[in-house]
């Protein structure tokens, strides 16, 4: 079946077979490595996506069900140039270790601070409770994400 | 696989009829299902370009919930805060964030897992479920459809939820190993009325003890029509101990989820009750 | 020492491309025409593999290949022996790989290898240490040892007579652990090619590039120079990519096929195909004199090894040195064992034998402390390791050994806990002071009906670990160092960076010696065609050992550098010259100064390079094999930990709601990655301590997946406040010792002894879930009538 959406705000028209799940869309045939498998089940969130303003897991959702839709995935977000505040406080504040949660991290973080410009730190938590991670002890990511919520400059 | 996106809640019926697929709504237990290959649908049926079905809106003496209404939408409704507090709390803790953005309430139903959080509330506030059968448009008594195998024909679509608005409390609470992306193992919703100091009708719904989310009526009866006091939680707590004894029976998780239940009962209640007994 | 860029929070290099997405781990590269390979895996804990008919597999179009064990050139591999086999005949664990199918595409690879068809002889399988110790049980590995023990390590010191009769109060307990999975986040994945000089060439996360060049060269008959493992970004390891995986059955596919193969673990394979954390018995008598001294301990140690040696031989002697925990004690008899079952096998994970032991000593130490009635904190101090003290292992602890001045630090925080407002989710934010630290600001005040069943408790956890490969075994690192003609450097070494961020270490302490900025190094690291063997990132000893091989090998470079600066400056000797903010010079005369680029460029024409090579050996010797006695690590790390927990007494959810942590590291070489280390290695205690139990029938997991295999989501863990101790350990590199191990260490054994201090029950085997709470509250009661 053919659909549409707008990944990273650029337009893509797509066959696809309707089981297939948006993570293997955006890796295998669009070619964005960013986002991350880790469980295949909704349980870990690297492989988290933002669609149409919300969180979602690309590996618990079909490509089909994206038809229409406006995805960013890791890559839409910032570059060395001109990192998103989070991508920099992450980097600052020590919140990055093997990096494996950090794309998942990063997009549920921002689409916090999207919403919510000062969120409190219970909010910060519940925005990250979605995102499994295995270094940090979420610690540093947590305060990476204060860390703006604070300056608010997003 | 065929893949319908219908725009209509007619289209969509009309297709379920026609074809031999399944509904999609959130696809967070079908998608999953389908990966491991536990079911394979020979079609699906998108339900998630139909906007009507995912409305929240504030009939006279019922609150309506359409069936792809999110969690987290659910979550955020002020309608729902205030009319249905205890489903309202069940969807603070659903899952995780990226789930609640996408799990509906009907996929919950339809999915109706043991430890399913939705339910619970929806029992315990006395919900019907609006469903669209061969026959045509239905309203049944959540409770009752519970104690149908299979739940609903291929065909049925569960269009939404009605809440009746009688201004009951209710809280939920569930008990899960972790404070996210935690499964209940045990949950439990109260919704009681209240008549000053005394309690009216009380309904207790359990989650995670049984085959599918039950409402208690041994519970009803022994709560109903009472002093709010702490009397009347301790009696709570022996007589949810109790039920959960005999619904359990000698099952592996029986010795504890009958203990523990005290707690999670005493959680339930406490989001209307504060300390000492008397009402907010 | 005065440092500049070493022990300052430098910013990771490898932070930005893993933020903006771009770093590549295995599973994110790919090459034209490549084949997919998908594993089929034994359903039995103990078969004989009798026939894989593999022919229903090859007919499906597009299946290209299917190998099994006669495929192999030589098939084995592991650690420390080659007890695995790569594609197996002789089944001893569910989930031993028998065939690996590789087909056109994933899907094709998965649907064949459903048709694969094998029969097996099922024979019967044990799951019981203790049961497979007893001679009449038959030996799963009969050429490696007669029997399933493995490895018996017994300790000896002083008198077990003398150290009984001294001895005022004696406690004895049993305690047990689980069976543990890594969990790190990114499954295995490999991509494998011949590339065009006809050399294997394989991309892959491991801790131990040079190893898995190895493995493969060996089980393929190639030589060393044919084989290069490069490493990508590693989704972190914690032990668990020690042992190799799918790595040699994917290199095996590419040769046979010349096409590039690529293998990637669902998370339920990966989840059987690396080992896990040995589950242990610990039997423990403890005895002290009235004045709180320890005089004599007694402990039985029974790891189950599961299928395969792996490094259980090192993991059970890990156990045993450090069995006492960080305290003199005179008299003392420690047996510990490793054991061949038909469980999953067993191997490296952080804390590596010394995480179960503490759960044990740390418990012993706390019902010692309330049978003589003195303070937890107290009995510690009494017996605690300082400098001159004698190990049970004989060792005479010299140099850094700063339990006292840990201690001391936590000792504040010891006080009893509020028990009113609940805190939760609290962050604090920033450099946090004790006096900070005591105020604490609640966030969340639930309601108090539902706390009036809560109880809330502190406990203390002491550890210590014995850094390095240990016991004699030839500890090595090495690395390259080469300053560029503009003044800038490049460091290689084999060192695999699997998260922890070693990499960014060592640019800090190429950066201090030559008077540069850490951003003007290039640090590249885990390819055999480039870099020098440098061992294993295991062991907590990359900071301190390829540490020391880097600051040797920069060192070496600059020692050339001076002198021909000393020369072309006419200065008498290169003492005089100094490197500084990316000048070279005469110390203290401006006018003889120069661009470090503009004198590397000179000495360039005049045919001088800057370039070095190091190694450098940890010190450590073997144990006798009949009394234990020797120095089997260097250096050892000490830390302790207070947790505050809350105990749900109806329910026996217990949560943890804060930890303060003070660790011992030498030198903080970068304060920022301590911090990381520390509450990373907390995290995981606290999953260990009450979340993470890897579940067991007859061998094969039942909850292989993360849905079910929980470990802590960001609401789960508590307020950190991570403090350390700088003590310089003279061996190290500017001081410093690793940390990544002990980090979780003491947690388990503070949130068990919180338990103990909120409810009055004693949880000895771990994980502390609800049911067992509630059991052994429901016991208390009844004893108490
Ligand atoms: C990581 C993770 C965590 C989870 N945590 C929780 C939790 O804490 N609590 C909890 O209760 N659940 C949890 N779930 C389960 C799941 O998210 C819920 O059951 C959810 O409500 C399902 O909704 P859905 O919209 O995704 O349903 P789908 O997966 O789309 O559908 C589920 C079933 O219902 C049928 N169906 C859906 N809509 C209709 C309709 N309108 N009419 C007729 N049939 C229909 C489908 O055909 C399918 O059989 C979790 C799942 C995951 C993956
Ligand atoms: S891969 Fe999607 S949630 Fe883990
Ligand atoms: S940094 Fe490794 S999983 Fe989060």
């Amino acid at each position: 079946m053919d659909i549409k959406f707008v990944v990273n705000k650029k337009p893509y028209t797509l066959n696809v077979d309707p089981r297939e799940r948006l993570i293997d869309v955006l890796r295998n045939r669009i070619g964005l490595m960013g986002t991350k498998e880790g469980c295949g089940e909704g349980e870990c969130g690297a492989c988290t996506v933002i669609i149409d303003g919300k969180t979602v897991n690309s590996c618990l959702l079909l490509a089909a069900q994206a038809d229409g839709c406006d995805i960013t995935t890791i890559e839409g977000v910032g570059n060395r140039r001109s990192p998103h505040p989070v991508q920099k406080a992450f980097v600052e504040v020590g919140a990055v270790q093997c990096g494996f949660c950090t794309p998942g991290m990063v997009l549920s973080a921002k689409n916090l601070l999207d919403k919510i410009t000062h969120p409190s730190d219970q909010e910060i938590g519940i925005a990250m409770s979605g995102n499994l991670c295995r270094c940090t002890g979420y610690d540093k990511i947590l305060r990476a994400v204060k860390r703006v919520a604070e300056e608010g400059d997003v | 696989m065929k893949y319908f996106q219908p725009r209509s809640v007619s289209e969509a019926v009309e297709l379920a009829r026609t074809t031999e697929s399944s509904f999609l709504a959130g696809g967070t237990d079908l998608v999953l299902h389908m990966q491991t290959g536990k079911v394979q649908p020979k079609a699906l049926i998108d339900l998630g370009k139909i906007a009507k079905l995912r409305e929240i809106i504030e009939a006279e003496d019922y609150l309506e919930i359409g069936s792809m209404a999110t969690f987290a939408e659910i979550g955020q409704s002020n309608l729902v805060s205030q009319n249905a507090f205890a489903l309202w709390q069940a969807c603070q803790t659903m899952g995780s964030p990226q789930i609640r953005n996408k799990a509906t309430l009907g996929g919950n139903l339809g999915n109706c897992s043991p430890a399913a959080d939705g339910l619970p509330p929806l029992l315990a506030l006395g919900a019907e479920v609006h469903l669209i059968t061969r026959e045509g448009e239905e309203i049944i008594p959540l409770a009752s459809l519970l104690i149908s195998t299979p739940l609903v024909p291929q065909d049925t679509l569960i269009r939404g939820f009605r809440i009746p608005r009688k201004g009951l409390q209710s809280g939920f609470a569930k008990l899960g190993r972790r404070q996210a992306l935690a499964i209940a193992r045990l949950s439990v919703a109260v919704a009681i009325e209240v008549k000053g100091k005394q309690v009216g009708k009380v309904s207790v719904a359990l989650g995670a003890v049984g085959r599918r989310a039950f409402l208690s009526e041994t519970l009803g009866l022994a709560l109903s029509g009472q002093e709010l006091n702490e009397a009347w939680i301790e009696k709570g707590v022996e007589e949810v101990q109790r039920v959960v004894r005999i619904a359990l029976g000698d099952r592996a998780s029986a010795p504890y989820k009958r203990v523990a239940v005290a707690g999670v009962f005493r959680e339930a209640v406490a989001s209307f009750i504060p300390e000492g007994g008397s009402m907010v | 020492m005065n440092t500049r860029v070493v022990g300052s929070r430098v910013v990771r290099e490898d932070a930005w491309g893993k933020v903006f997405g771009q770093t590549k781990f295995p599973a994110d590269v790919n090459l034209p025409d490549q084949l997919y390979g998908v594993v089929v895996r034994s359903p039995h804990p103990h078969a004989r593999v009798r026939s894989v008919v593999i022919e229903q597999a090859m007919g499906l179009p597009g299946v290209v290949t299917v190998l099994t064990a006669k495929d192999v050139p030589s098939n084995s591999h592991g650690v420390l022996f080659r007890d695995q086999p790569v594609l197996a005949e002789y089944i001893r664990m569910v989930g031993d790989p028998i065939a690996v199918v590789g087909a056109e595409t994933l899907e094709l690879a998965r649907a064949a290898a459903n048709l694969v068809v094998v029969d097996y002889e099922v024979l019967p399988a044990v799951f019981d240490p203790e049961e497979a110790m007893t001679p009449d049980v038959l030996p799963l590995h009969p050429a490696l040892r007669p029997t399933n023990v493995l490895y018996h390590m017994p300790i000896r010191r002083g008198s077990m007579v003398e150290g009984w009769a001294r001895a005022d109060v004696v406690v004895e307990q049993e305690y047990s652990t689980q069976h543990v999975d890594h969990a790190f986040l990114q499954p295995e994945a490999v991509l494998a090619h011949v590339d065009e000089r006809g050399h294997m060439v394989v991309q892959t996360a491991t801790q131990y590039a040079h190893y898995d060049r190895g493995e493969i060269a060996q089980a393929l008959g190639l030589r060393f120079s044919q084989v290069q493992v490069k490493t990508m970004a590693v989704g972190g390891a914690f032990g668990g990519r020690e042992d190799i995986s799918l790595q040699i059955m994917a290199a095996l596919m590419a040769w046979t096929t010349l096409r590039p193969v690529k293998m990637e673990n669902t998370r339920e394979e990966s989840f059987y195909s690396h080992s896990k954390r040995h589950p242990m018995k610990m039997h423990y008598k403890t005895g002290a004199t009235k004045d709180g001294k320890l005089v004599a301990m007694e402990a039985r140690i029974v790891g189950d090894a599961g299928a395969y040696a792996s490094w259980s031989i090192n993991v059970l002697r890990k156990s045993a040195v450090h069995a006492t925990g960080p305290y003199e004690i005179p008299n003392v008899s420690v047996d510990s064992y490793a054991v061949f079952t038909n469980n999953p096998f067993s191997g490296a994970m952080r804390g590596f034998g010394a995480a179960q032991t503490v759960l044990a000593y740390e418990s012993q130490m706390d019902l010692l402390a309330k049978a003589l009635g003195i303070s937890p904190l107290e009995i510690r101090q009494r017996n605690m390791f300082k400098v001159g003290s004698t190990t049970a292992t004989g060792q005479v602890l010299t140099g850094s050994v700063p339990l006292d001045q840990c201690l001391e630090k936590i000792s504040p925080y010891l006080q009893s806990g509020v028990d009113s407002e609940l805190v939760q989710l609290k962050l604090n934010i920033g450099e946090s002071t004790p006096t900070e630290a005591e105020q604490g600001t609640p966030t969340v005040n639930s309601r108090k009906l539902s706390h009036r069943m809560k109880r809330r408790g502190i406990g203390l956890g002491c550890a210590w670990y014995g850094t390095g490969y240990g016991n004699g075994f030839p500890d090595v690192s090495s690395a390259f160092v080469e300053i560029h003609d503009d003044g800038s450097a490049t460091v290689l070494t084999g060192a695999v960076d699997v998260g922890q961020g070693s990499n960014s270490i060592y640019a800090q302490i190429v950066a201090e010696e030559l008077g540069l900025q850490s951003e003007d190094i290039c640090v590249y690291t885990g390819d055999t065609d480039a870099t020098p063997d440098s061992g294993t990132t295991a062991a907590t000893r990359q900071t301190y050992n390829t540490g020391n091989a880097v600051l040797k090998a920069v060192r070496q470079a600059k020692v050339r550098l001076l002198d021909y600066a000393a020369h072309k400056f006419s200065c008498p000797t290169a003492e005089g010259i100094e490197l500084e903010a990316g000048f070279i010079g005469v110390k203290g005369d401006p006018s003889r100064r120069m661009p470090l680029e503009d004198m590397v460029f000179q000495a360039r024409l005049q045919g001088e390079r800057f370039i070095s090579a190091e190694s450098s050996t940890a010190l450590s010797t073997p144990v006798d094999l009949e009394t234990g006695q020797g120095a089997p690590y260097w250096p050892y790390a000490f830390g302790c930990q207070m947790a505050e927990v809350e105990v749900d007494t109806e329910t026996g959810l217990v949560r943890v709601l804060r930890v303060v942590a003070v660790h011992d590291v030498g030198k903080a070489l970068n304060p920022t990655q301590v911090e990381g280390q520390i509450a990373g290695g907390v995290t995981q205690g606290i999953g260990y301590a009450l979340l993470e139990e890897l579940e067991l029938h007859e061998g094969k997991i039942k909850n292989p997946a993360f849905s079910s295999y929980l470990i802590p989501t960001a609401l789960d863990v508590p307020n950190i406040e991570a403090f350390f101790v700088e003590d310089p350990e003279c061996t190290g590199p500017f001081g410093a010792k690793g940390l990544g191990e002990p980090a979780m260490l003491p947690t388990i054994s503070a949130v068990i002894n919180a338990i103990n201090n909120a409810v009055g029950v004693r949880i000895t085997s771990l994980p502390a879930t609800p049911e067992k709470i509630l059991a052994a509250l429901a016991d208390k009661k009844e004893e108490l009538g």
